[in-house]
């Protein structure tokens, strides 16, 4: 079908419209980052007047913004790697089992979407607070504070479930009768056949660990175990910090989730809609 | 190779029995053929033997040895399913040598029993291939040769080519021929198609509702019936079964139709006079009377399938079919009629209450 010039126009009007909505704040952001100028708080440039690289390099250096990434990209890696792995296992269970209380644990699973996180912060926070038994110490002022809380996240847990629930019957059953553990079924034959379902959930497993701000702000109280998003809020209400710094600290917390978004797009974009036609 | 024995086994899912007092014997090297429509418990019957189902009671032996609560793994047993049951994600051969994999044996040997499979069923030039590049025929020899190469004591197949198309279900039934007498190793094989039971096997348990109608080679199954259910899903086209009374004349004895025809039936049948029967005749062992006025069953034609080799010709008259099946070419027509002939000596007669044969004393 052929486009009149006025169609053509307006497609590049709304693709010019939706490309200063989405990416614009972004780019002010990277503009005032890399300003030399002092900004005020609330304003952002369009274009640097100055170019300059200071304000991270203070950010960096002076205000330790390698520690506070360090510690977030510990959290996530960590944080990441077990919440799938957890969430797999768990939705091999539900998808692969039949056990008894099967709809009650599928249920409490799903009531941990319903609460609000500010809900449970309190019993959390007394949770982390108090001792193990046995072992005399609590998880307050560690990573695995930070960590644990969100290993089990149901979304990741029902997204898996789905996918596995598609792997015919028949590959479980020839993989037992060639000999395989219910691990080495899980492993070998469900794992494999569920890659891009995994990748999905790791890319927003990561996300959302990477953008958790109240539990660390619950977990810990040691500014050198912080991570980005409770860095960059003690900066904001910091009045003697540049706004040109905080944006940098802001580009600095920025591409991690680009870079991961990046590396794993396709399988993000396979996940999301593998399943939805008939293969 | 081993003796598959199992005695009395029953399986219930809930409150329902769908296997119900079952007990066949599989001789060592034996070629055994499951068969029965939708339903009547043959698969399940082969999941219990693989333990993929566990028995609700009774046992099974595989090779002496009582396998009734062992998983599948402590079995030595190799399936073939029927949807394949490839892992998509390996290869050809990783497929065939995940078994031996796990069992952890070298890499070198499993690469070895691979190859010396692969050789066996023409597949050792796909090796490399994964299963979405293989066709429907050459993904059923991957899953046969996932079988063999584990050199199992039993091989189970569970309807392992009906997702295949006509002509190569014949080839690969060829194949399993093949296959199974050059390794005579015991197989147990799951189908309701019984030209593939008849083909291939060298004993048939016919099934219905989770129970066994009839165990037998295939020719006494097709030639003495136990039951009218098993005369009606053995043979193809169907047998005729046809409602009648018996008539005693003398020493000689005969079957009155409904039309008021006359079949005379063996005088050995132990049946008394104006008894109830279904007489059970195969299309093969009917022929047109060459004189219209000649005795038999008077009819006329409604249709007639052509296959080249075959003609199966469609009679009916009020309150009466008939199929009946020719090797040779005749000359009818659709609406001519005729006189159908059937070999008396060769029809099947059951009671008509118990759906039984009826016993056979002599042939008087």
């Amino acid at each position: 079908m052929t486009q009149t010039f006025s169609q053509k126009i307006a497609r590049a009007v709304l693709y010019a419209f939706l490309l200063i909505v989405f990416c614009g704040p972004f780019w002010g952001i990277l503009a005032t980052a890399f300003n030399s100028a002092t900004v005020q708080p609330g304003q952002l440039l369009a274009w640097p007047e100055d170019f300059t690289f200071r304000h991270f390099a203070y950010a960096w250096n002076e205000a330790k913004a390698y520690i506070y990434l360090f510690n977030s990209i510990v959290v996530v890696v960590i944080g990441t790697v077990l919440q799938t792995l957890v969430s797999a296992l768990a939705a091999y269970a539900l998808a692969r089992k039949r056990f008894r209380g099967m709809a009650v644990v599928s249920l409490a699973i799903l009531s941990t979407i319903m609460l609000p996180e500010e809900v449970i912060s309190i019993p959390l926070y007394l949770i982390l607070q108090a001792k193990i038994p046995l072992l005399g110490v609590s998880l307050y002022n560690t990573y695995f504070a930070m960590i644990l809380p969100v290993v089990g996240w149901a979304f990741s847990v029902f997204l898996l479930t789905e996918f596995m629930k598609a792997v015919p019957k028949d590959l479980e059953d020839a993989a037992r009768v060639d000999g395989a553990s219910e691990l080495q079924i899980f492993w070998h034959v469900i794992l494999p056949l569920v890659k891009p379902a995994l990748g999905t959930a790791a890319i927003f497993g990561f996300l959302m660990i990477w953008d958790q701000y109240l539990l660390p702000l619950i977990a810990v109280d040691k500014k050198e175990l912080y991570t980005i998003p409770v860095v960059l809020r003690s900066m904001r209400v910091d009045e003697i910090m540049q706004v040109n710094i905080f944006i940098a600290v802001t580009v600095i917390a920025t591409v991690p989730s680009i870079l991961v978004y990046l590396a794993l797009q396709r399988q993000f974009n396979s996940g999301l809609t593998a399943g939805a036609v008939k293969g | 190779m081993g003796a598959v024995l199992v005695n009395n086994i029953g399986k219930s899912f809930g409150k329902v029995d769908v296997i119900k007092d079952v007990s066949i014997t599989v001789e060592p090297g034996e070629f055994c053929v499951l068969i029965g429509p939708s339903g009547s418990g043959k698969s399940t019957i082969l999941r219990l033997i693989a333990g993929l189902e566990e028995a609700t009671t009774g046992a099974i032996h595989i090779g002496g040895r009582d396998v009734t609560r062992l998983p599948p793994k402590q079995r030595d047993i190799a399936m073939v399913f029927q949807t394949y049951a490839l892992y998509p994600q390996m290869t050809v051969a990783e497929n065939m040598g995940f078994a031996l994999r796990l069992s952890g044996m070298r890499k070198t040997e499993i690469a070895e029993k691979v190859k010396a499979a692969a050789k066996l069923l023409e597949l050792d030039q796909l090796l490399d291939r994964l299963p979405k590049e293989l066709s429907g025929g050459q993904r059923q020899r991957v899953s046969m040769g996932r079988a063999i190469v584990r050199n199992p004591t039993v091989f189970l197949f569970d309807e392992p080519l009906s997702n295949l198309d006509a002509k190569l279900r014949a080839q690969v039934r060829g194949e399993i021929a093949d296959l199974h007498k050059r390794l005579k190793t015991t197989s147990i094989y799951v189908t309701h198609d019984q030209i593939e039971a008849m083909t291939l096997g060298q004993k048939i348990v016919v099934l219905r509702n989770g129970r066994v109608e009839q165990i037998g080679r295939p020719m006494d199954l097709y030639n003495e019936p136990a039951n009218v259910f098993v005369a009606g899903f053995i043979g193809t086209p169907s047998i005729n079964l046809l409602h009648g009374r018996v008539r005693v004349n003398g020493t000689t004895k005969a079957v009155e139709l409904s039309d008021g025809s006359h079949i005379p039936i063996k005088a050995g049948f132990d049946v008394t006079a104006n008894q109830k029967v279904v007489l059970g005749l195969r299309p093969e062992h009917l022929t047109i009377a060459a004189r219209p006025d000649a005795e038999g069953i008077s009819v006329k034609v409604t249709a007639i399938e052509n296959t080249g080799s075959d003609m199966v010709v469609n009679c009916e008259k009020p309150g009466l079919r008939l199929v009946a099946a020719f090797k040779e070419q005749r000359s009818i027509e659709v609406g001519q009629a005729v006189t159908i002939v059937p070999d008396h000596g060769k029809a099947c007669l059951f009671d008509c209450t118990t759906e039984r044969h009826v016993p056979f004393t002599t042939d008087a």
